[in-house]
Parts: C-alpha cells; sequence; structure tokens
C-alpha cells in the first residue's frame, strides 16, 4: 500500500492529508479515514489535503466526489487543497473545477465559516 | 447373587442370607456405579470425538475454500478426512467427458502419501465398471459402507498388478465410498479406508464422510461458477470490441487495448468503438468505466449500446455524450461514472473533417506527419454525476498525412516506481512516429508504454488512431 493517511480535528475542521498515490488499492483506507472524521458531528468543514498525493486515478475522483456528495447531503463544506500537476490534471479533465471547491492552503480555510 | 459352599458341610443361617443380601446391594450399586462411570466415559469420548471431528470440519473447508483449483480442493478433502477417522483416503475426479478423470489421494502418515496416490492411480476405474466402487458410486448417488471387505472382493475391486499388491500392503479392512455432489452436480466419488487395528466404519463415519464430501462438492461447485463468470466476462468483453472497423474511405484506423490482468482473467472498464451511424458520417469513441470487473464490463456494454444508439438520432459528438451522461445517471449506481471522447468522422475535399467532445477525458491529439502535433477541444464534465454536464464540440479539419490519436488515461498514468509516463514522455514518443501508419502510431505508443513501466500494469490501456491517408 502506498498511501499514507493522516488525520486530525481542530476548531469544527477535520482535515486529511493524504500522502502517495489513491487508486483502486488504496481507496478503501482513505475512504475508512474520512468517515471516522465524518462520524463526529461537530465538523462543519471538510479538507482533503491533496498536495503530497502523487497520483491519482479515476477510482481516487470517485472517492472525492463520493466524499463531497455526503459533504452536501449533511450540509458540510468539503475542500480540496488542490494536489500537483498529474493529480490536478485529473480534476481539469473532468471539468470539475468550478464544481467542486478548491484551495491552495490548508492554512486559509477558516474552520467555523460554514 | 449364588453362593455356594464347595467344601464344608455347613449350612447357610439367617444371617448368612441377610449378609448376602447386603453384599448383593453393595455389588449392584458398584456395578451400577461402573456402568454409569463408563456410560459417561463413553459420552465423553463421544463429545470429544464429535469436537474432533466438528474441528476437522471447519479445517477442511477452510482450507478447500482458500483454494480455486480442483486439485487444491480435494487434496484439502483427504487431507482432512485421513487426518480423523480413516487411514488413507483417495478423491476420484469426474472429468468433462464424463469419465474417471484423475485421483488424488491422502495418509494419516505423511510419508505414505504416494503410495496411496499411486495406487489409486495405477488403475483409474471406468465408470460403467460394475465391480469399481468409485464408479458404483458416481453411477447411483448412493454411498457404500461395507463394514468388513472380504478379500475376494478386495480383488475384484482392485486391478491385478501394481494397484492390488500397494492396496494389500496399505490394507483396506474397511471401506466407505460416497459420492461428492451438490446442486444435482455429480463432480466424483470420495472414498475412505481403514485397515487393523482400527474397528470397522459405523454409520456415524459414513454421515460424516458425506458431510465433508458435501462440502468439497459445494466448494468445487463455487470453483466452476466463478471460474465460468470470470470466463463470461471476458467472453463479454470480447464481444464489446469492435471485431473489425467498417472501411472508411481515405482514413486508415487501427486500435490497441491492453487489459489489466489479475489472477487470470479480469476485467477492466476502456472501450473503444468506430461504426458509421450515417451515409455521411461515422462516429468513433473511446471511453474509460470507473471500476473493474464483471460489474464494469456491463457497463461499458451500456455505454456502447447507448452510443450508437444515441448516434442514429444525433449526430453532434457533445448531444451523444449528453446522452451518455443521462444514461449513467439513470441506470447505474451512485458515482459509477465513466469518461468518454466522441468524434464525428466526415469526408472532405481535402481530407476529413473531425469534431470532438470529451467528456471527463483525456483530449485528444492531433498529430500531424512532421511530428508537430495539437491537443485538440476542452475538456468537458465527467459523465455519470450532474444533471448538466458542460460538454462542447470541436471541429478540425485534418489533411492527409494527419492523424488524430484518442488514448485512455491508462496510458499517461503508467508508472516506473514513483515516476509517471506523463503527458512528456507521451508527446515525445508521438513526435517521433509522425511519419507511421495508425497501426504503426498505435503500435508504437503502446511499445513506448509498455516498456517504460516496471511493475504490474495499473490500468487498461486503448488507444485509437485515425490517420488520413487521401
Amino acid at each position: 500500500m502506498n498511501l499514507r493517511v493522516a488525520s486530525e480535528i481542530a476548531r469544527g475542521r477535520a482535515l486529511l492529508r493524504l500522502q502517495g498515490e489513491l487508486d483502486l488499492a488504496s481507496v478503501p483506507e482513505a475512504e475508512t479515514a474520512l468517515m471516522r472524521l465524518e462520524h463526529d458531528p461537530n465538523t462543519a468543514t471538510i479538507v482533503l489535503d491533496l498536495r503530497r498525493l502523487a497520483f491519482m486515478d479515476s477510482t481516487g475522483l470517485r472517492f472525492v466526489l463520493a466524499a463531497d456528495a455526503r459533504a452536501h447531503s449533511t450540509d458540510r463544506r468539503l475542500v480540496i487543497v488542490r494536489g500537483p500537476h498529474s493529480v490536478h490534471r485529473v480534476f481539469h479533465l473532468a471539468r470539475l473545477e468550478d464544481r467542486l471547491e478548491f484551495a491552495d492552503s490548508a492554512d486559509a480555510i477558516g474552520g467555523t465559516d460554514a | 447373587m449364588t453362593f455356594v459352599w464347595a467344601e464344608s458341610g455347613r449350612r447357610y443361617s439367617h444371617g448368612d442370607l441377610a449378609l448376602a443380601e447386603d453384599l448383593a446391594r453393595r455389588a449392584s450399586v458398584a456395578i451400577e456405579n461402573a456402568r454409569l462411570f463408563q456410560l459417561e466415559h463413553e459420552a465423553r469420548l463421544r463429545e470429544r470425538d464429535a469436537r474432533a471431528r466438528l474441528q476437522v470440519l471447519v479445517e477442511t473447508g477452510t482450507a478447500m475454500s482458500a483454494s480455486f483449483e480442483v486439485s487444491g480442493i480435494l487434496r484439502a478433502l483427504t487431507g482432512g478426512a485421513s487426518r480423523l477417522i480413516c487411514d488413507y483416503s483417495i478423491a476420484f475426479l469426474l472429468g468433462s467427458d464424463g469419465g474417471i478423470a484423475d485421483a488424488f489421494g491422502a495418509h494419516r502418515d505423511a510419508a505414505r502419501y504416494g503410495v496411496v496416490e499411486r495406487m489409486a492411480r495405477a488403475h483409474l476405474p471406468d465408470v460403467d465398471s460394475p465391480d469399481s466402487l468409485a464408479a458404483q458410486v458416481i453411477r447411483t448417488g448412493e454411498p457404500i459402507l461395507i463394514p468388513r471387505v472380504p478379500p475376494e472382493q478386495l480383488e475384484r475391486v482392485m486391478a491385478p498388478g501394481e494397484q492390488l499388491e500397494l492396496a494389500r500392503e496399505l490394507g483396506f479392512a474397511s471401506v466407505i465410498v460416497v459420492p461428492i455432489i451438490a446442486r444435482g452436480r455429480t463432480f466424483g466419488a470420495f472414498a475412505l479406508v481403514r485397515d487393523d487395528p482400527w474397528p470397522p466404519f459405523t454409520e456415524d463415519d459414513l454421515s460424516f464422510a458425506i458431510t465433508i464430501a458435501t462440502r468439497a462438492a459445494i466448494t468445487l461447485d463455487n470453483a466452476r461458477l466463478y471460474a465460468e463468470r470470470e470466463s463470461m466476462s471476458e467472453t463479454l468483453q470480447r464481444s464489446l470490441l469492435p471485431p473489425e472497423f467498417p472501411d472508411v474511405p481515405g482514413i486508415d484506423i487501427a486500435a490497441r487495448y491492453l487489459p489489466v490482468s489479475e489472477g487470470g482473467a479480469h476485467v477492466g472498464g476502456d472501450f473503444y468503438d468506430v461504426f458509421e451511424a450515417d451515409p455521411d458520417y461515422w462516429i468513433g469513441v473511446i471511453g474509460d468505466v470507473v471500476g473493474k470487473g464483471p460489474e464494469a464490463a456491463a457497463m461499458m456494454g451500456l455505454a456502447r449500446y447507448t452510443i450508437r444508439t444515441a448516434a442514429l438520432a444525433e449526430g453532434r459528438p457533445s448531444r451523444i455524450l449528453e446522452t451518455l451522461n443521462q444514461a449513467f445517471l439513470r441506470q447505474t449506481k451512485e458515482h459509477r461514472f465513466c469518461t468518454a471522447c466522441c468524434i464525428r468522422i466526415r469526408r472532405s475535399g481535402y481530407g476529413a473533417r473531425m469534431t470532438v467532445s470529451a467528456g471527463g477525458h483525456p483530449l485528444p491529439v492531433l498529430l500531424h506527419e512532421d511530428g508537430t502535433m495539437d491537443v485538440v477541444g476542452t475538456p468537458g464534465t465527467i459523465l455519470g454525476v450532474f444533471e448538466d454536464p458542460v460538454l462542447t464540440d470541436h471541429a478540425i479539419d485534418l489533411v492527409a498525412g494527419d492523424a488524430l490519436v484518442l488514448y485512455t488515461d491508462g496510458v499517461t498514468d503508467e508508472r516506473r516506481g514513483d515516476e509517471e509516463f506523463g503527458e512528456t514522455r507521451f508527446t515525445d514518443v508521438l513526435r517521433t512516429l509522425g511519419s507511421g501508419s495508425a497501426r504503426e502510431i498505435a503500435d508504437g505508443l503502446l511499445e513506448a508504454v509498455v516498456g517504460f513501466r516496471t511493475g504490474d500494469p495499473r490500468d487498461d490501456i486503448a488507444i485509437l488512431v485515425l490517420k488520413v491517408t487521401a
């Protein structure tokens, strides 16, 4: 497994940091970690930090889309911290830049303004 | 209880009678106690035996389930039985022609496994043989229990020579043969043998043999269904790929497809197609359904036939992809999306006009004969997720020597360690292929990608090239 997952919850903001490769083999691991964060009812914002992600395929994209749909249905905000070019290209080709919320850094995202 | 004075002439008195009665009472209590103790002991042995049998059944079941190979399942069966209720056992396997095709054996003494199998394989019985117990069980489906095998029967059952000699060496005092049958399908017969000094087989042993053999049959049947499903999805996948492209005047078409394979047959999600939609134009498409396996194959079928049907009513690639988007929204599970690039091909006075629309898919590349190239179109929304995808059409004019190269992300995603094949290598390789035929371009690209990677392929790779020749 070439994915490392780190998570933290602070000031109503849940942060999931993904490092390595997000693909068919590693998506379940990311999914488990994210669902654990979603379980906390006090998190108004969920941040997916993809800056250290080296690779993402269509199953990774599916994971992000599902997370976004769940966030919407629970009145949460999902913010994606943009990954490197090869990762962001997947969002670009899927024309999702206008449909998902992207940020350049996790620190810039407020925790309580959801 | 009777007392006899043997030597003296003494007569019994009333006191003697009372004593005798007391002794008899005590003895009967002692006998009763002993009987109860014996019963309890036997019950405890039976219970221990039952627990051991259950344990072996569970372990054998687990071992069998771990294998998808017939030989692995039958070895787990014979090994399990021979650990507990017999000296040795043999599983006879029916072949596809209905005859007994093979035999697998195991012995309580691991050192004698080979002898059992040599004995069984020395002469595989004819399924019509009146003497063979295995053949009889396979024919009738009825189990056989012979507590004591008469010596003359052994000579009838075994083929003379090596088999009979080895059988005598192994011993053949008591035998059970049960069918390996489940869901109305007979896979073979299972024989269990005990030799002296073991007591003969009982009805209890027979039920255990039936249980364990049925368990093996279910596992074999599951393995068969699994293999059938795998080969079915492979067949389905092949049927989804066009066997040959239509003849498009002045355009040379080639495609390459390399599916991911994991543990034998495995279906990925890439698809492509080129077909005549109208006397005036042809439609080409390449796409990728997220996910793997039979469900992805079904989604590919949905995609391909939706596109073919939509193209009859609507020639604009963006509209065809919108129809595909709707089909995926309505007919698939949440977030089961696909990406596709659709092109309409029309002949023109100077070559061909191609109209390109992409939904979540890598944009195609227009490769000129001199190796220069342009990316065609703008990214469109991924298909099957949103009600209002943004999909655009982009028309380009190709002259003789120009080629449109369509591909799936398996090409650029291919990796060597942490390094990705990527867009730069993709462009570098294409630059050297400008003067090639459609087939040479597709082959050159595929070879470069496959040559680049070091590990196992991670995704399907599909490449579709359309080159204007005149």
